[in-house]
């Protein structure tokens, strides 16, 4: 990224920007003044530039006084999603043209005689094939003719493509023959992009690896066009970072380059709020929740670290082998659709009315039933808060489902509100209690438009005794873009039984690895990066790994340890068998200049003054509303209550009592807490 | 009637499906052989108290409906269960064929018995004569494999030893058998303590009572969607094309008689059980017609009692699909739970050509091979099966390279399968020109070409290569499937070459170093005149 000037005022704004598929988030830093500002500004899908430049128009910021500009997109899921990805080819191995057109053979469900194969990236025309062959020993069975690529690379020249994918059987192991590949390209063709898959994904399985190159080469030609425009219109050379899926700062050249890292880049900006919150106030263990309109996701961040997954589904059988935040994803949001099925029963989603009509209550022409409408009829947000609700469209919509069941709108919204919660708290318990984590020991931090009527339920459901409701919940992803850290990792597989590693093998496979990170990646850090290393670990004779942090100069016996310590913790079984070393990874993180939130005093003595009353139906009653704007360090009230601010409701239920903290996040422990 | 109210009914319904999820999620991540944890062999499913399914996983529809008679006889032979217990079997006249092996654990919560978790898989080796499975020629079931009698696995919580030593003594690959089996027994402790969670919440006369609604739910909505096909008799005759030792051929017929409850399927007039294992027990004929007709009525239903209440068969004894002692049934999941539920569909072709279609490769074109792998010096056992070409709907064309459509099996990826087994693939490529031509064009099947790096004894057990996936409605036939060697450049008809009486049926043929074993999958039959 651009070197930082130092001088103040100048350039001290630093600046998040989360695109998402309806709305654009910013959220401005002053470092000079710790002045925060934020927007909500409707997205501009066709052209995205357009939506990011009115978002800080929205703020009125100037570019010359941002220091710092973090942007997380949904460009790349979009594209690869709808199919409007580039003109691209694909280079294999003799014999293996056909990879993409058969994935892995399998289908989402049985029985299901109806259903298609999902559409390959890459056209079967346009997919190659070169003489070569590595083995699975790495023996070199066929070794590769530089005439021959001449000759396929001309033929995909010849289709005007934009760029083409390399992906060579077991290029894991052997990465020679796709150099080649890739220095014949460069030659004859130096106009066309490449990706190559010992580069992008070196790692064992052909589908996954060549799939996850070729999204990368799918999505770059407009991925790239999109970065040089937004840098074209900002105008200042390096100001635009990009947020990757597994939580770093990205400079502009390392996202055109590694589209595919930003899969999941808006929501992995949430759960870097969390972690900054988390340093903010001393806790070290959190569960973040993130509910927007049609999803909900969990992640969690213990001992002040969160998980990094290898694989990511974009969609059913479109695997990418890339890091990611672990993030649970499940289709409830505030927009999800509630239909009866033909057995009758009640069903949430994973349809969602979206923003355009939305739910019911929008007015907007949606007639459909969502969780908004029935949390609206339980007076869990009132009804003129951001705009006016409308009250009757909604227990109208409500109300057909109350009519199936013979129940009243009242009760029928409290069944919806039941049954999104149990899913909610389902996701949760997999990625606590189900991986051994006790909960008890972790604090909920709700954000996203809906989070903020559930969190407390949810709480309760699980065995969280607090929840953190940070300032700005609604945007809290593009906050969390301005807490992002610098960072970049890199695998390579190793696949050799851990008995058969010598001493020192493994920390010189790191420093190897770790070499290969350009130290240009951090410049503006305050600091050299701090590294973390992992190996992806299974018995011997197992398909799948477990990723264990590792210090590169463990023994074996400490490696196994470890490893079967989280094998017993996660599946309950402790073989004693071998153990297969299969990839290494590492990832060099450097900070960003600390935030300089300071904390205020936190003074008994201050007042809490309803704004107004509301009736939670059926559940609480008649409540006070309070406006968070008004709330100051300190003050402590109970439920049940609401707390509104400016485009998001929070619902503490009774038995649980809330508290503004020294940073003004609300926090409310939830002991005794009736869930409703 | 439920005493749940109907919101409370579709949380525990929501909790049972993430839990029959997370049993195939433990399994897949812990298991050691390949079949298992990148083939998707095998399924799991929950059960209440009385052997009645309450909720499947995705998985394979004859391990299911299987399941069924299994664990009758489970309830029937352990009547008072306890907390630890986990019990086995591979059984085949209980559930499938050896090479499934069953592992039921009882589910207590608070001390009351809730139910039965349980998974069931393919080991990649149960012993018999052939390894890995797959001798299309024996004419004796213990030929097959090791039988395990329903044993204790688990005595309340403690490993019996003596069942373990007794089935790894009398397997070729006791340590990949052995992780197989744990990943099964931690799939069912997962599901046993997601239940109990589930229990804590909302009680256990809660869970009971949920498990019972979520039976009644899944037949409401079959009873539902059952109105949209015609009442009416329907009828179908497919066949099993050789034994692989005679010149018989056996017809499979079936008469469907659809009513507003559900559906009466007669095999009367299917022939007489085959000498060799191309038969099906009558349990696992059953499991494969529950697939026929979910796909018939509606696929997103959750699969259940609720549905094979509705489902009654009617078959003489000892016929194909009612095969009985001694007589050889490995390859019922093979090519009778694909044939079975094809003959069904074929039925109803005319009637709902958009659920329905042409034919699909419909064979696993099973094969096994040993050979003593050059790297190590030791033996190598491989098993595998292959996807093939879908037939065409009204809707569309068929896909291209999928398992058949009742089951989620996944390819293993070369470039593990190559890390395993001495054997070189030149190829994997879609086969061009194998799905049928129509106005919607059937689904192409694919080629593998396995170059051998060590002298290899092949067992094989496949069908369909000489009957052809039919068209529907003026579309032309797929290719059949085919396996051929290419031996010193020259490519002959497997069955050719060695001079067999099937071309897709025998058992421990020697093939040489270099021969490069060609699997070519049938294409889907196309639909309406191209």
């Amino acid at each position: 990224m651009r070197a930082r000037s130092v001088t103040a005022k100048q350039n001290s704004k630093r600046v998040g920007i989360d695109i998402g598929g309806t709305f654009t988030d910013i959220v401005v830093f002053d470092e000079a003044t710790g002045a925060v500002t934020r927007s909500k500004t409707p997205s501009t899908p066709e052209a995205p530039e357009e939506g990011f430049l009115a978002a800080l128009a929205a703020v009125g910021v100037p570019i010359d006084e941002i220091g710092t500009l973090v942007h997380g997109t949904t460009i790349v899921t979009n594209l690869i999603l709808e199919r409007k990805g580039g003109r691209t080819a694909l280079i294999t191995t003799r014999g293996f043209r056909d990879v993409l057109e058969i994935m892995r053979a399998t289908r989402p469900l049985p029985y299901d005689l109806a259903w298609r194969k999902p559409v390959p990236l890459i056209p079967r025309e346009f997919c190659f094939e070169v003489d070569e062959r590595i083995m699975a020993d790495g023996t070199i069975e066929t070794a590769i003719d530089p005439a021959n690529v001449a000759e396929v690379v001309d033929r995909i020249v010849a289709l005007g493509v934009e760029g083409i994918a390399v992906s060579l059987m077991h290029a894991y192991l052997d990465d020679r023959h796709e150099k080649v590949v890739e220095a014949v390209i460069r030659e004859r063709a130096p106009h066309l992009a490449v990706s190559v898959s010992s580069q992008i994904c070196r790692e064992i399985r052909e589908y996954e690896r060549a799939n996850t190159t070729v999204a990368n080469i799918y999505s770059m030609p407009r991925v790239r066009r999109y970065v040089d425009a937004l840098a074209a219109r900002v105008g200042v050379p390096g100001l635009v970072n990009y947020l990757s899926s597994e939580g770093g700062i990205q400079t502009g050249t390392e996202a055109a380059d590694r589209p595919v890292t930003l899969c999941v880049s808006g929501p992995a900006g949430g759960v870097l709020g969390g972690a900054f919150l988390g340093e903010q106030t001393g806790r070290r263990n959190l569960v973040t929740v993130d509910m927007g309109g049609t999803s909900f996701d969990v992640a969690v961040i213990r001992d002040g670290r969160f998980d990094i997954k290898n694989t990511f589904e974009i969609e059913w059988g479109i695997p990418v082998k890339t890091p990611t935040i672990d993030i649970k994803t499940i289709g409830a949001g505030g927009g999800s659709i509630v239909w009866i099925d033909n057995g009758g029963a009640l069903r949430v989603g994973p349809q969602s009315a979206g923003a355009d009509p939305g739910p019911a209550c929008y007015g907007r022409g949606g007639t459909d039933c969502t969780v908004t409408d029935a949390n609206l009829v339980l007076g869990l947000i009132h009804p003129n808060a951001t705009f006016p609700l409308d009250v009757a469209a909604a227990e109208a919509a409500v109300g057909r489902i109350a009519d199936h069941f013979g129940v009243s709108v009242r009760e029928a919204a409290e069944g919806i509100y039941r049954v999104v919660n149990a899913a909610m708290a389902t996701a949760i318990r997999q990625m606590t209690v189900e991986k051994g984590i006790d909960p008890r020991d972790f604090a909920l931090v709700p954000f996203g438009g809906a989070g903020g009527q559930h969190a407390a339920v949810l709480a309760a459901e699980v065995g969280i005794p607090e929840i953190v409701v940070p300032n700005m919940p609604s945007v809290f992803s593009a906050f969390g873009m301005v807490s992002a850290p610098l960072k970049v990792s890199r695998a390579r597989t190793i696949l050799k039984p851990l008995a058969m590693l010598g001493p020192g093998e493994i920390a010189a496979f790191f420093a190897d690895l770790t070499g290969g990170i350009d130290a240009s990646a951090f410049d503006g850090a305050t600091s050299a990066p701090r590294h973390e290393f992992s190996l992806d670990l299974r018995y011997v004779k197992q398909a799948h790994e477990i990723s264990v942090l590792v210090d590169p100069d463990w023994t074996a016996a400490e490696i196994t340890e470890a490893f079967e310590d989280k094998h017993f913790l996660l599946y309950g079984t402790r073989h004693g068998h071998a153990v297969m070393v299969v990839t290494g990874r590492v990832a060099a993180i450097a900070d960003m200049p600390p935030l300089p939130i300071s904390a205020e005093e936190e003074r008994d003595d201050r007042t809490v003054v309803a704004a107004r009353t509301t009736t939670i139906a059926g559940i609480a009653g008649e409540v006070p509303i309070y406006d968070r704007t008004t709330l100051g360090p300190g003050a402590r009230f109970a439920g049940p209550c609401l707390v509104e601010e400016v485009d998001t409701t929070f619902y503490v239920p009774e038995g649980a009592s809330a508290r503004v903290d020294a940073f003004r996040n609300l926090v409310i422990t939830t002991d005794g807490a009736s869930a409703a | 009637m439920s005493t749940l109210d109907p919101f409370t009914q579709q949380i525990i319904r929501n909790h049972l499906f993430s839990t029959t999820d997370e049993m195939i999620q433990t399994t897949v991540l812990t298991a050691y052989s390949p079949t298992f944890s990148e083939g998707f062999d095998f399924s799991c499913a929950l059960f209440d108290t009385t052997g009645r399914m309450v909720m499947q996983s995705r998985g394979v529809g004859v391990h299911l409906g299987s399941l069924v008679g299994a664990m009758l006889a489970i309830v029937a032979r352990f009547p008072a269960p306890r907390p630890g217990d986990v019990f086995i079997t591979n059984n085949p006249y209980l559930a499938t064929h050896q090479s499934d092996v069953v592992v039921a654990r009882p589910m207590f919560c608070e001390g009351s018995h809730v139910g039965y978790a349980v998974n069931i898989g393919h080991w990649t080796d149960v012993g018999g004569m052939a390894a890995g499975g797959c001798a299309g020629t024996s004419t004796h079931v213990v030929q097959d494999g090791l039988i395990i009698p329903l044993s204790r696995l688990y005595d309340a919580g403690t490993l019996v030893e003596g069942t373990r030593d007794f089935i790894l003594a009398n397997v070729r690959l006791p340590e990949d058998d052995w992780g197989d089996l744990m990943s099964q027994v931690s799939a069912t402790a997962i599901a046993e303590s997601r239940i109990q969670s589930l229990a804590a919440r909302y009680g256990v006369p809660a869970v009971i009572d949920g498990m019972a609604a979520a039976i009644e739910y899944s037949r409401a909505r079959f009873l539902a969607a059952l109105k949209e096909i015609p009442d009416g008799v329907y009828e179908a005759v497919d066949y099993i094309e050789d034994d692989g030792i005679s010149d018989a051929t056996y017809p499979i017929k079936v008469k469907v008689t659809k009513s507003a409850t559900g559906f009466h399927l007669d095999f009367t007039g299917t022939a007489p059980q085959a000498p060799t294992p191309v038969n099906a027990t009558f349990i696992s004929a059953r499991a494969s017609a529950y697939a026929a007709v979910v796909a018939l009525v509606d696929p997103t239903i959750p699969v259940n009692a609720g549905i094979f209440d509705q489902v009654e068969m009617v078959v003489p004894p000892r016929t194909i699909v009612s095969a009985e002692w001694p007589t050889p049934v490995y390859g019922c999941t093979f090519e009778m739970a694909k044939r079975v539920p094809e003959t069904i569909l074929k039925a109803f072709a005319n009637t709902i050509p958009e659920r329905t279609g042409a034919g699909c490769h419909a064979s696993g074109n099973n094969l096994a091979g040993r050979a003593i792998d050059p790297k190590t010096g030791e033996e190598a056992v491989w098993y595998n099966y292959y996807e093939g070409g879908q037939g065409a709907t009204a809707a569309g064309i068929g896909n291209d390279a999928v398992y058949f459509w009742g089951e989620t099996s996944m390819n293993q990826p070369i470039e593990v399968w190559e890390h395993k087994y001495p054997v070189l693939v030149d190829r994997y490529a879609l086969r061009d020109g194998s799905g049928g031509a129509g106005q919607h064009r059937g689904g192409h099947g694919t080629v593998h070409e396995y170059r051998l790096l060590a002298d290899h004894h092949l067992s094989g057990l496949g069908d369909r290569h000489r009957v052809a996936p039919w068209g529907v409605e003026g579309g032309e036939p797929g290719l059949p499937n085919r396996w051929s060697i290419r031996r010193n450049g020259v490519t002959t008809e497997l069955g050719t070459l060695y001079g067999l009486k099937s071309p897709s049926k025998f058992y421990d043929l020697h093939l040489p170093k270099d021969d490069v074993l060609i699997i070519e999958t049938g294409g889907g039959g196309g639909y309406g005149t191209p």
